[in-house]
């Protein structure tokens, strides 16, 4: 516990990277191993941030002056200043008098200056939507690398992002240039309506590339979810669902992509009637093949009319002897709800 | 009054049926296709009834009955346009087709076919829809492709194939020529042979049965649900007739087919691998129902569904392929299902379910058991006693366990949620993909060995919300392996997760219901 203590106090030091080497690593090692010190230092990081977040306020000159006196540095005074002590109704006066001579010179200035423009009949050619920018900000896209011209970085770096492999790409300065080179981590919180384009794109992207979004389960099925609802589905979500059952190695993640799928309204998911034919005619799990037939079964009953192609992959489906039982009977339940 | 109300009533309904009564109209052509002795005649009509008869003319005689049915005068008249005949190949292959337009919901089409042949071609037909395809005296081969409608084919001398999915099959030619094949998914094939012919004889259905009348000269066995056997002298053509959902009959020209008897009654000569399939093999309904059954309940079916309310006694259940659901069994409860999913409610002894594919959903096992499942996601809402859950894909969700627990999936998250009270229970959870997630309760004490193997130490991670785990960090062969152990509360059963590509999680928050679908 007295090792706790230790690196409680020593938390603002590592905060600030005062501490030397080989405590730095001693105290992380600590950390990473012990819960109650780990939440102790998530606390003190974001009181950090938050306060590098805060915005700098100018301290009074009064205050200052008085904080400084009381700890003893008075800052040293001026012989040669007299105070001026202001007479209330003449400064009023005084700015009520430059404002008209200000506006009145201006008006006089611009109107005898200005290019006169004769009238004509204005008439609007056309019109282009002005593309939704949120919050003024140009839109920016999620990249694996990005090459960035200086001018185009603020010069504002807010919290504490984490900044790590830096190389110095060309730091002689010869040139008047130099380039960093770094990853950076962020954390980023899109909102928008489920069916705004770039929404649908990332959550196409992370239901996709489970393994490189590194999405955890619990916000994959959320999305899944919620895209079942009708209200949501689209079928950009259904083909990214259909990659998903095509290419995952992982039997689990394509029975729950499959099962999305069979959710799905039918003119939805219409596009990803290959996939489902592909997954009941050769996918190894007998789950996995059984929820396509459960998809395909759904397309047929909302009135999707199969091509003569698949109708025939789902017959052999039927007949081949060494199927799962289950699976064929499906197949069997679907042919017979079709219409020709 | 009655009488008057009733005429108006009878004048309405008239009204309304001519307003609803559909345009149609009628066209009959007679067509006239050359073709050489030995040639093939390929017949491909989506829409209509077929009848092809062989019979002593040198060159094919066809007369096309074309009905279009139309909601108005115009669409009587785009039916009209919309239907064409193309004649192509050359004497030695014709082919003649009917084209449709894209169907719309306001007119249809159909094209009737009457066809005569000579008997020594070969006849070749593609279908759609009918309510019949008839092809008899042929001596060539015949080929029948449908989709929907009835086949019957007659004294056809050559090899006979007939693929249909939700048509029957009626065959009947006294000594076949040449190899048979009649397949269909929902509908029953017939087969009928003179009571001398030889021939081999393959059959096999998935929810119907296998019947012949032909008992007499018939040698064979059963291998899994596909019998295969002689008539007869051995040697000759093979006769192959199958279906999925429907019966497949074998009968001797002349014979009743009251006569008929299932072969699963026959003494025949078994394959020691058949001999327990067809202990199964009892045709039962499409669905079993039962309400509450007294003493032991013992069922099995090749193929079917079965439903029971409540059984006061054990359960030893099986099916080929269908869904199982029981309310709930006061002793054990042994279900098996070779394909489809498992419902299972209260079960007061111990549990042994096991499914090939599909899900599997218990509300509660007071003794523990064992279930698992090829592929398909396992839902457990209590078990009181020692309980292993198998998946060979697919989520494991325990949500209260008040004893020892053992789940293991090839892909997929494991959620064990241990009972709020229980101050240590061994768990035992594996995943080769996927997140594990323990929910224990404040006090809950456990040696942890929490391990997940990754790619991506940054993003799997191990977390307790109970201290008192060291974490090592390992790289093998190009993955990380993050290993946490120690004791929590002072330490108590062994608690051994490992995870592969996911996190796992120890959590002292309740687990959320487990939302079910209602039944």
């Amino acid at each position: 516990m007295s090792e706790c203590s230790a690196m409680r106090e020593s938390m603002p030091l590592l905060l600030t990277e005062a501490l030397d080497p080989v405590r730095r690593e001693t105290a992380h090692q600590h950390i990473e191993s012990c819960v109650v010190c780990s939440e102790e230092w998530r606390a003190h990081k974001e009181t950090w941030t938050l306060l590098e977040e805060l915005p700098e306020v100018e301290v009074p000159a009064r205050v200052k002056t008085a904080f400084l006196e009381k700890v003893g540095v008075a800052e040293p005074a001026v012989s040669n200043v007299i105070p001026f002590r202001g007479r209330p109704v003449f400064k009023w006066v005084a700015q009520a008098a430059a404002v008209v001579v200000l506006v009145g010179g201006a008006y006089f200035a611009g109107d005898r200056n200005a290019d006169r423009i004769q009238p004509t009949g204005a008439r609007i050619e056309s019109v282009t939507p002005m593309q939704r920018v949120a919050s003024g900000i140009t839109p920016v896209s999620l990249a694996e690398t990005r090459v960035l011209d200086a001018a185009a970085l603020s010069p504002e770096i807010q919290g504490r992002p984490a900044v790590r492999n830096v190389t110095c790409v060309d730091c002689d300065g010869s040139d008047g240039q130099i380039a960093l080179s770094f990853d950076v981590t962020s954390r980023w919180t899109v909102s928008g309506h489920p069916k705004d384009e770039s929404m649908l794109r990332l959550s196409s992207y992370m239901l996709e590339n489970e393994d490189v979004a590194s999405t955890p389960s619990e916000a994959l099925d959320s999305l899944r979810r919620m895209y079942s609802d009708p209200a949501h589905a689209d079928p950009q979500i259904a083909n990214a669902l259909a990659n998903v059952l095509r290419s995952d190695a992982h039997e689990g993640v394509r029975i729950d992509a499959v099962e999305t799928l069979t959710h799905l309204p039918a003119a939805v998911s219409a596009q990803t009637r290959d996939a489902l034919i592909e997954a009941l005619r050769s996918d190894p799990n007998p789950a996995v093949r059984l929820k396509a037939v459960e998809a395909l079964a759904n397309m047929v009953r909302d009135g999707a009319v199969l091509e003569p192609t698949e109708v025939d992959v789902l017959r052999q489906k039927a007949l081949q002897q060494d199927e799962n039982p289950y699976v064929r009977v499906k197949v069997a339940e679907t042919l017979g709800n079709m219409q020709p | 009054m009655k009488i008057r109300v009733s005429t108006a009533v009878l004048i309405l309904c008239v009204a309304a049926a001519a307003q609803a009564a559909p345009f149609r109209q009628t066209m009959t052509t007679e067509q006239k296709f050359s073709i050489t002795p030995g040639g093939t005649f390929v017949l491909e009509n989506p829409h209509g009834n077929i009848d092809i008869v062989g019979s002593n003319v040198t060159q094919i005689e066809a007369t096309l009955t074309t009905l279009v049915t139309a909601k108005s005068e115009a669409a009587l008249a785009e039916g009209r346009r919309g239907s064409n005949l193309i004649i192509g190949g050359d004497a030695k292959t014709r082919i003649v087709r009917t084209v449709i337009a894209r169907k719309t919901n306001d007119w249809s089409v159909a094209v009737q076919w009457n066809v005569r042949v000579p008997r020594n071609v070969h006849v070749h037909v593609v279908s759609t829809s009918s309510e019949r395809i008839r092809i008899n005296d042929i001596l060539g081969s015949v080929k029948v492709k449908n989709f929907r409608g009835n086949v019957m084919i007659g004294d056809v001398s050559g090899s006979t194939v007939v693929e249909s999915v939700n048509g029957s099959i009626v065959y009947a030619t006294p000594h076949p020529g040449g190899n048979v094949l009649l397949s269909t998914v929902n509908g029953n094939v017939t087969a009928t042979v003179a009571g001398d012919a030889d021939f081999r004889w393959v059959a096999e259905t998935g929810r119907g049965d296998i019947r012949t009348s032909m008992q007499q000269g018939l040698r064979g066995a059963f291998f899994g649900p596909r019998f295969q056997g002689t008539v007869n002298a051995p040697g000759g053509p093979t006769i192959t007739t199958s279906t999925l959902m429907g019966d497949v009959h074998l009968l001797a020209a002349g014979a009743s087919a009251a006569k008929t008897q299932s072969l699963r009654q026959l003494p025949l000569t078994e394959s020691p691998s058949s001999r327990a399939a067809q202990r199964t093999n009892t045709s039962g309904p499409a669905v079993l129902r039962r309400g509450t059954v007294k003493g032991l309940f013992t069922y099995e079916t090749k193929m079917g569904d079965v439903r029971v309310q409540e059984i006061q006694g054990d359960a030893r259940i099986f099916t080929g392929a269908g869904v199982v659901q029981i309310g709930a069994v006061s002793g054990a409860c042994n279900v098996r299902s070779h394909g489809g999913p498992l419902e299972l409610g209260e079960i007061s002894g111990v549990l042994t379910a096991s499914t090939r594919a599909g899900d599997i959903l218990v509300d509660s096992t007071r003794r523990g058991g064992t279930i698992a499942t090829q592929g398909g996601t396992i839902r457990l809402l209590y078990t009181s006693g020692p309980t292993t859950l198998t998946s060979g894909g697919g989520d494991i969700i325990v949500s209260q366990a008040a004893a020892s627990v053992k789940a293991e999936t090839t892909s997929g998250d494991v959620v064990i949620g241990v009972d709020r009270d229980s101050k240590s229970e061994k768990i035992d959870a594996q995943t080769k993909k996927g997140n594990i997630l323990l929910h224990v309760g404040p006090k809950f004490g456990a040696d942890i060995d929490a391990t997940i193997v990754t790619t991506d130490a940054r993003a799997d991670t191990i977390a307790s919300e109970l201290p008192g785990l060291s974490i090592r960090r390992e790289h093998v062969a190009g993955k990380t392996v993050v290993r946490a152990t120690g004791k929590i509360n002072g330490g108590g059963q062994k608690v051994v997760l490992h995870a592969t590509g996911g996190d796992i999680r120890i959590s002292t928050r309740a687990l959320a219901p487990t939302v079910v679908k209602p039944r």
